[in-house]
């Protein structure tokens, strides 16, 4: 309490608290939030997103280094930004999670290098890898969780941000960010996070705001809108307009609609239930986990009416959008400077920045 | 908390943070001198000037205090003071020469006949006073003899008894000149 009154009345300088931005990147577009503090007050001082011209980036990697470089010195000139923390595109992030016994911190990194490709497909020379203690297992080992991705990967990542004049304080994958930013601090609880995004569906499994799983589907609000395009045969804008106006709910004149989604949407559906099912495989075995309590689902697909009501109807579980605010500013004491539909798209974006507060 | 930083990124960004710390500390610490310097020099002028305006008043109220009848008391106090002083001055040397000359009469034989003294007080602070004794001595003996004695005297710096007086040998007019000690 005195800590937090005396960082109020005499704040970090931004010179030394180094404040960064939250980048969000995917194959299409580049998401950022910004904040500030003032007297104690989170207020986001910038957000917006830049569509990422095709072929820049593609499946997660860069392919166009010297574009991608030029488009990122454009943003840096417009935003006036220094550092950044990065989310990393997830199709190409490898998790697990690993037993070791008791060792010291500094020691858990040299044990995972002599295991790393035990556990994923990449050799210790060609792999970045970090990992966090996630708890204590029967009392005489440690259960730590590893996150690796390719370094050739995160080192062109790297460069080309340091080249555009950002220097980046952390990469970490999506999952990671947006777990930050719609788990309640201190929740407990297993939940099933799904980001519906414009060009693919990830989903991860969080307990005790760890992540124990993601799956990344190459599906996403795009396809609908695509599919819906085709099938009642109109432009994209106006089937992207008929998609968030009358979205899954089945009802009369909404049917054409309602049969054209639906098989993506039941696509999707089936990948969660695979993910539910296995959760639940593993709670037959020797894993000390909690049941799935419930679904949380952000990204700009989840703004698609009916589709909590549709996948809580099918998996027999609770889902509810996420709400990206949870762990920075009550409603009751501020309304958001992003409209609460719009900071569902920005959610990775915001647990990034989350992080450097 | 995860973070997928290349490890020669997070030790570049680890010292970055550090120079800055140190940077930042470094100028809070020098800012903090700085004010503490500032609170010391207020402090000692707005002292002095209260300082002076004390001594001020102080000075003040004690004219004040002293009334005209006072200030007349403590003028005649001053001046009885220095009168005082000054006869003091005068008085002492001159009740040494009366003993002193009592003492060489004293000192005289029956042969030795004092016809005068004179007494002259140098005002130079160097130069010694003087006494000049004139007279007539029987013999030339009894004229030596007083001269020796004059010498004795501890009061007495110096006999001048100039070769004349000795020229006769019997009914002696003689001058001596005695320097006195100061």
């Amino acid at each position: 309490m005195f800590l937090k009154w005396v960082l109020n009345a005499i704040p970090i300088p931004d010179y030394l608290s180094m404040p960064a931005i939250g980048i969000d990147l995917s194959d299409r577009s580049l998401k950022f939030v910004q904040f500030s503090q003032k007297r104690g007050n989170l207020t986001v001082s910038g957000f917006g997103s830049r569509i990422i011209p095709k072929g820049f980036i593609e499946s997660g990697e860069i392919h166009q280094k010297e574009n991608f470089i030029k488009f990122l010195k454009s943003l840096k000139k417009e935003l006036k930004i220094n550092f950044i923390n990065v989310a990393l595109p997830e199709e190409k992030a490898f998790l697990s999670r690993i037993v070791l016994p008791f060792l010291k911190e500094e020691e858990i990194r040299d044990a995972l290098e002599l295991q790393l490709e035990e556990h994923i497909p990449l050799s210790v020379e060609n792999a970045i890898f970090d990992f966090e203690i996630i708890g204590m297992r029967n009392n005489n080992s440690l259960l730590v969780n590893l996150s690796a991705m390719p370094k050739n990967l995160i080192e062109n990542y790297r460069d080309v941000f340091v080249a555009a004049g950002m220097l980046p304080l952390t990469f970490e994958i999506e999952s990671q960010a947006l777990a930050r930013a719609v788990i309640p601090q201190g929740n407990k609880e297993s939940v099933l996070l799904i980001d519906f995004g414009a060009a693919r569906v990830t989903s991860a499994i969080i307990e005790n705001n760890k992540i124990h799983f993601t799956s990344t589907i190459h599906i996403g609000g795009d396809d609908l809108t695509l599919t819906l395009s085709k099938d009642l045969s109109l432009d994209f804008s106006e089937a992207e307009e008929i998609k968030r106006t009358k979205g899954l709910i089945k009802k009369k004149g909404n049917e054409k609609i309602f049969d054209s989604l639906l098989p993506i949407i039941a696509a999707v559906k089936d990948e969660i239930k695979k993910h539910i099912l296995y959760w639940d495989s593993r709670m037959s075995g020797d894993e000390e986990s909690d049941v799935l309590k419930k679904i949380i689902i952000c990204g700009g697909g989840a703004n698609l009416l009916g589709l909590p009501e549709y996948l809580s109807y099918e998996l027999k579980l609770p889902v509810e959008r996420a709400n990206p605010w949870v762990n920075i500013v009550s409603f009751e004491e501020k309304i958001p400077e992003i409209e609460y539909k719009e900071s569902l798209i920005y959610a990775t974006a915001l647990g990034l920045v989350l992080k450097s507060l | 908390m995860i973070n997928l930083l290349p490890l020669e990124n997070k030790k570049a960004l680890k010292k970055e943070y550090l120079r800055r710390f140190i940077i930042v500390a470094g100028a809070g610490l020098f800012l903090i001198i700085i004010f503490l310097l500032l609170i010391a020099v207020i402090i000692f002028f707005t002292a002095n000037s209260q300082k002076r305006l004390y001594e001020e008043r102080f000075s003040f109220a004690i004219k004040k205090l002293r009334s005209p009848e006072d200030q007349e008391i403590i003028n005649f106090i001053s001046d009885v003071n220095s009168k005082i002083s000054n006869l003091n001055q005068y008085q002492k040397p001159k009740s040494d020469i009366s003993q002193l000359i009592e003492e060489i009469i004293y000192l005289k034989s029956d042969d030795i006949k004092i016809n005068s003294f004179l007494y002259q007080a140098n005002g130079e602070k160097d130069d010694a006073d003087t006494i000049t004794i004139t007279g007539l001595s029987k013999t030339r003996r009894s004229l030596s003899d007083f001269s020796d004695n004059l010498r004795k005297i501890p009061e007495i710096k110096d006999v001048v008894s100039p070769i004349s007086n000795f020229l006769r040998s019997e009914n002696v007019e003689f001058n001596i000149s005695i320097k006195i000690n100061e």
